[in-house]
């Protein structure tokens, strides 16, 4: 018997403003599709991240939102980097990229610490960045196209721990100017692409559930059957 | 130096006077020349172009016919419900025998508002516009409205708004522009309006909403919503859709308020509509989901404000017809459509929920568009339950220009999606088609996927014309 995949959503009820449940149900359902077991933990404020993490998922908020939470964070700081140093797999999309970085500036010039797990900054400044995006991504050294929609204040650059999660072909990504997008480090990453991110971009979700499944024998990633979700992706490449 | 030419001081003043006047005479027949010019070529409804024109050439026009005009004036926003609940007060207010113009066809930018004015004559009582979120600062500062509605702010068009708390800054606003002996009404159960108001000099009349006791709301697809004072967890005693309720802040102290003139969902018959009681009058809807009983409560409470009695108020409503994609019914190949908007996750989980709840269900359209009035980015439709559509058992027909989304969504809500059909009236076709007797059918479009519905529906008809003429 393999033992359950165990997926940690960090604060579901308020890290969710683009459709980042979408995030979690596409990891689950890609499991489940392949009678693999798998479990889903949703942390609520005051709860603790269980040990036995394979991936994290960190969802985005207003700024309202992860201001309120910062607190919360602060104390889950060690235990999600004891679950990266044990070889999870930790993804943060948009406001959850920002929280994976060491702080985040916001309009009114205010800086709240993150965790400090992605070598990266953002401070907002100037007008939202808002649209479609397609990046040429890879993660562990598979190389992929990845799509998206972004839609941030916050513009983030990236220090040399960390790498970027793709170039952008078509978007802003990290901060309009270098054309970075998202980041990397091991096995942490963080992206601004959402649409929800992992649905229509299942190389990409695969290639994070086969990192999570590395420590575990036994957990064979067999092909699925992908074409809506590759129909979906290059519509969304194709897509002006 | 003088001359008969030269007047001096009041002279040279009315003498431009009479000029500008002119001016703006030509300036608004001209106005008036170009909507009817839209709509004889059958461009539209002529509802934006005209105010375009006087917003360039006539700047002024709107404080002067607000001056001169006697009408009492309405004004309605907020996210969802705002052109229900502009047309069941013009419906009310209508059944009183007065005489009310408004933007009827939903046009609610400022073109749009100020197009609606070129209608108002000496003996228009009321003007109730629907006015969208982004311009209402500006509209109130305008118009100064006798009467100001809030339906609710919830997450929707992100991509043009960025977060929904700067909604929620943009209603605060209006209600602080609003003069203090006008009257503001807001939606009581929606904590983000409640914080929104609090500047609020006048004073404030709230309405809400109750569900059939017994009825639960699935919490998975509420809103995100934190005290807007202290930023902990709020408790409900009770909760009705996105983040509406009866909310509490344990750790501050701070309460959304209680009360107002609330509409309580008496019975509930899926697509026919609900019935709701409001004080102790009655009232079967043609419309129907706890959304309908917001807007109702709203509607009423208007009303009263404006002088009618909720008995009467409740009476008119039993005969109001729902606008077009707002639960309209149509009949296609023999069979019953019916026509469901949809623009954001609260939205889109309310409509869900009234189809599944009826038995007669044969088959859904889902048609989701991406263009600027729908929002560009879809991923809205992650945090819709279309779990609850695909536990439902019918087909399912993604359409709209992001069917392939609309798939993928139903194939991870466990459901098997149809073959994908991109055009919304063709879409609806095949569901009509493949109902069986005494089965219905259902469009959930987004705002433009809607419009385009219409279109495909009466261009089928041109063409059948066409065909029969050759």
């Amino acid at each position: 018997m393999t033992e359950d995949l165990m997926i940690v959503h960090l604060y579901p009820d308020l890290l969710r403003t683009y459709g980042d449940r979408g995030n979690v149900l596409a990891l689950r359902r890609r499991l489940e599709w392949r009678g693999l077991p798998v479990t889903v933990a949703e942390v609520g404020r005051g709860d603790h991240i269980p040990h036995n993490a394979d991936i994290v998922f960190i969802g985005g908020g207003s700024d309202r939102i992860q201001r309120a939470l910062s607190a919360e964070i602060d104390q889950r700081r060690d235990e999600i980097a004891g679950a990266a140093e044990a070889g999870a797999v930790v993804l943060g999309v948009c406001g959850g990229f920002q929280l994976l970085g060491h702080s985040y500036t916001d309009a009114s010039g205010a800086t709240t610490p993150g965790m400090g797990l992605l070598d990266i900054t953002t401070k907002v400044e100037g007008p939202r960045l808002i649209g479609r995006a397609v990046i040429d991504a890879s993660f562990e050294g598979s190389a992929m196209s990845v799509v998206g929609f972004e839609n941030h204040g916050g513009r983030t650059f990236l220090g040399l721990r960390a790498t970027a999660l793709g170039r952008v072909k078509r978007g802003f990504g990290n901060n309009g100017e270098d054309r970075s997008e998202g980041a990397v480090q091991g096995r942490v990453l963080g992206t601004y692409l959402h649409g929800p991110l992992l649905p229509s971009n299942p190389a990409l979700c695969d290639a994070l559930l086969a990192a999570a499944s590395s420590r575990t024998e036994g957990r064979d990633l067999s092909p699925l059957d992908d074409r809506l979700e590759w129909v979906a992706h290059d519509a969304a490449s194709a897509r002006r | 130096m003088s001359g008969p030419y030269l007047p001096k001081g009041d002279g040279l003043r009315s003498g431009s006077r009479r000029l500008r006047t002119l001016r703006t005479r030509v300036v608004r027949l001209g106005a008036r020349g170009l909507r009817n010019a839209v709509r004889l070529v059958g461009a539209g409804a002529g509802t934006s172009l005209p105010g375009l024109f006087l917003e360039r050439w006539d700047p002024t026009f709107l404080k002067d016919v607000a001056a001169t005009a006697q009408a009492t004036v309405i004004a309605v926003s907020g996210t969802n419900g705002k052109t229900t609940t502009a047309s069941m007060i013009r419906h009310i207010l209508r059944s009183t025998g007065a005489t009310v113009a408004g933007n009827e066809g939903g046009s609610n930018m400022t073109r749009g508002i100020w197009t609606t004015f070129l209608d108002v004559t000496p003996s228009t009582d009321y003007i109730v516009l629907e006015v969208d979120e982004a311009v209402a600062p500006q509209v109130v500062a305008a118009l100064q409205p006798h009467l100001l509605l809030l339906t609710n702010v919830f997450r929707d068009q992100l991509d043009r708004f960025g977060e929904a708390e700067r909604v929620a800054r943009l209603l605060g606003q209006s209600a602080e522009l609003l003069q203090e002996s006008a009257d503001l009404l807001v939606n009581i159960d929606d904590p983000s309006l409640s914080w929104a108001v609090r500047d609020r000099r006048g004073p404030v009349t709230g309405f809400g909403a109750d569900a059939m006791p017994g009825q639960s709301f699935d919490t998975a697809s509420n809103e995100p919503e934190i005290c807007p004072r202290c930023g902990h967890d709020l408790s409900y005693t009770s909760r009705t859709i996105g983040q509406l309720g009866a909310a509490d802040c344990h750790h501050c102290g701070w309460s959304c308020g209680r009360g107002g003139t609330r509409a309580q969902v008496l019975k509930a018959y899926g697509l026919d509509g609900i019935e709701i009681g409001i004080e102790d009058s009655a009232a079967r809807l043609a419309i129907g989901g706890i959304h309908a009983a917001y807007n109702a409560a709203a509607a009423v409470t208007a009303a009263k404000i404006l002088g009618v009695t909720v008995v009467d108020a409740c009476r008119s409503l039993e005969g109001f017809v729902p606008r077009f994609g707002r639960d309209e019914v149509l009949e296609l190949a023999g069979r019953r459509v019916h026509v469901l908007l949809m623009k954001n996750p609260v939205g889109a989980n309310a409509v869900f929920g009234q189809a599944c709840s009826d038995p007669r269900l044969g088959c859904a359209v889902v048609a989701v568009n991406d263009r600027t009035a729908d929002g560009r980015d879809v991923s809205w439709i992650w945090d819709t339950d279309f779990e609850l559509l695909a536990r439902a058992g019918v087909p399912l027909i993604p359409s709209g220009r992001r069917s392939e989304d609309v798939a993928l969504r139903i194939k991870y809500a466990g459901g098997t999606p149809e073959p994908a059909e991109p055009n919304v009236a063709r879409a609806i076709r095949g569901a009509a088609a493949s109902c069986a007797e005494g089965q219905e059918a259902i469009v959930f479009a987004t705002y433009t996927a809607m419009l385009e519905l219409r279109r495909g529906l009466t261009e089928g008809r041109r063409h059948r014309r066409v065909e029969a003429l050759r």
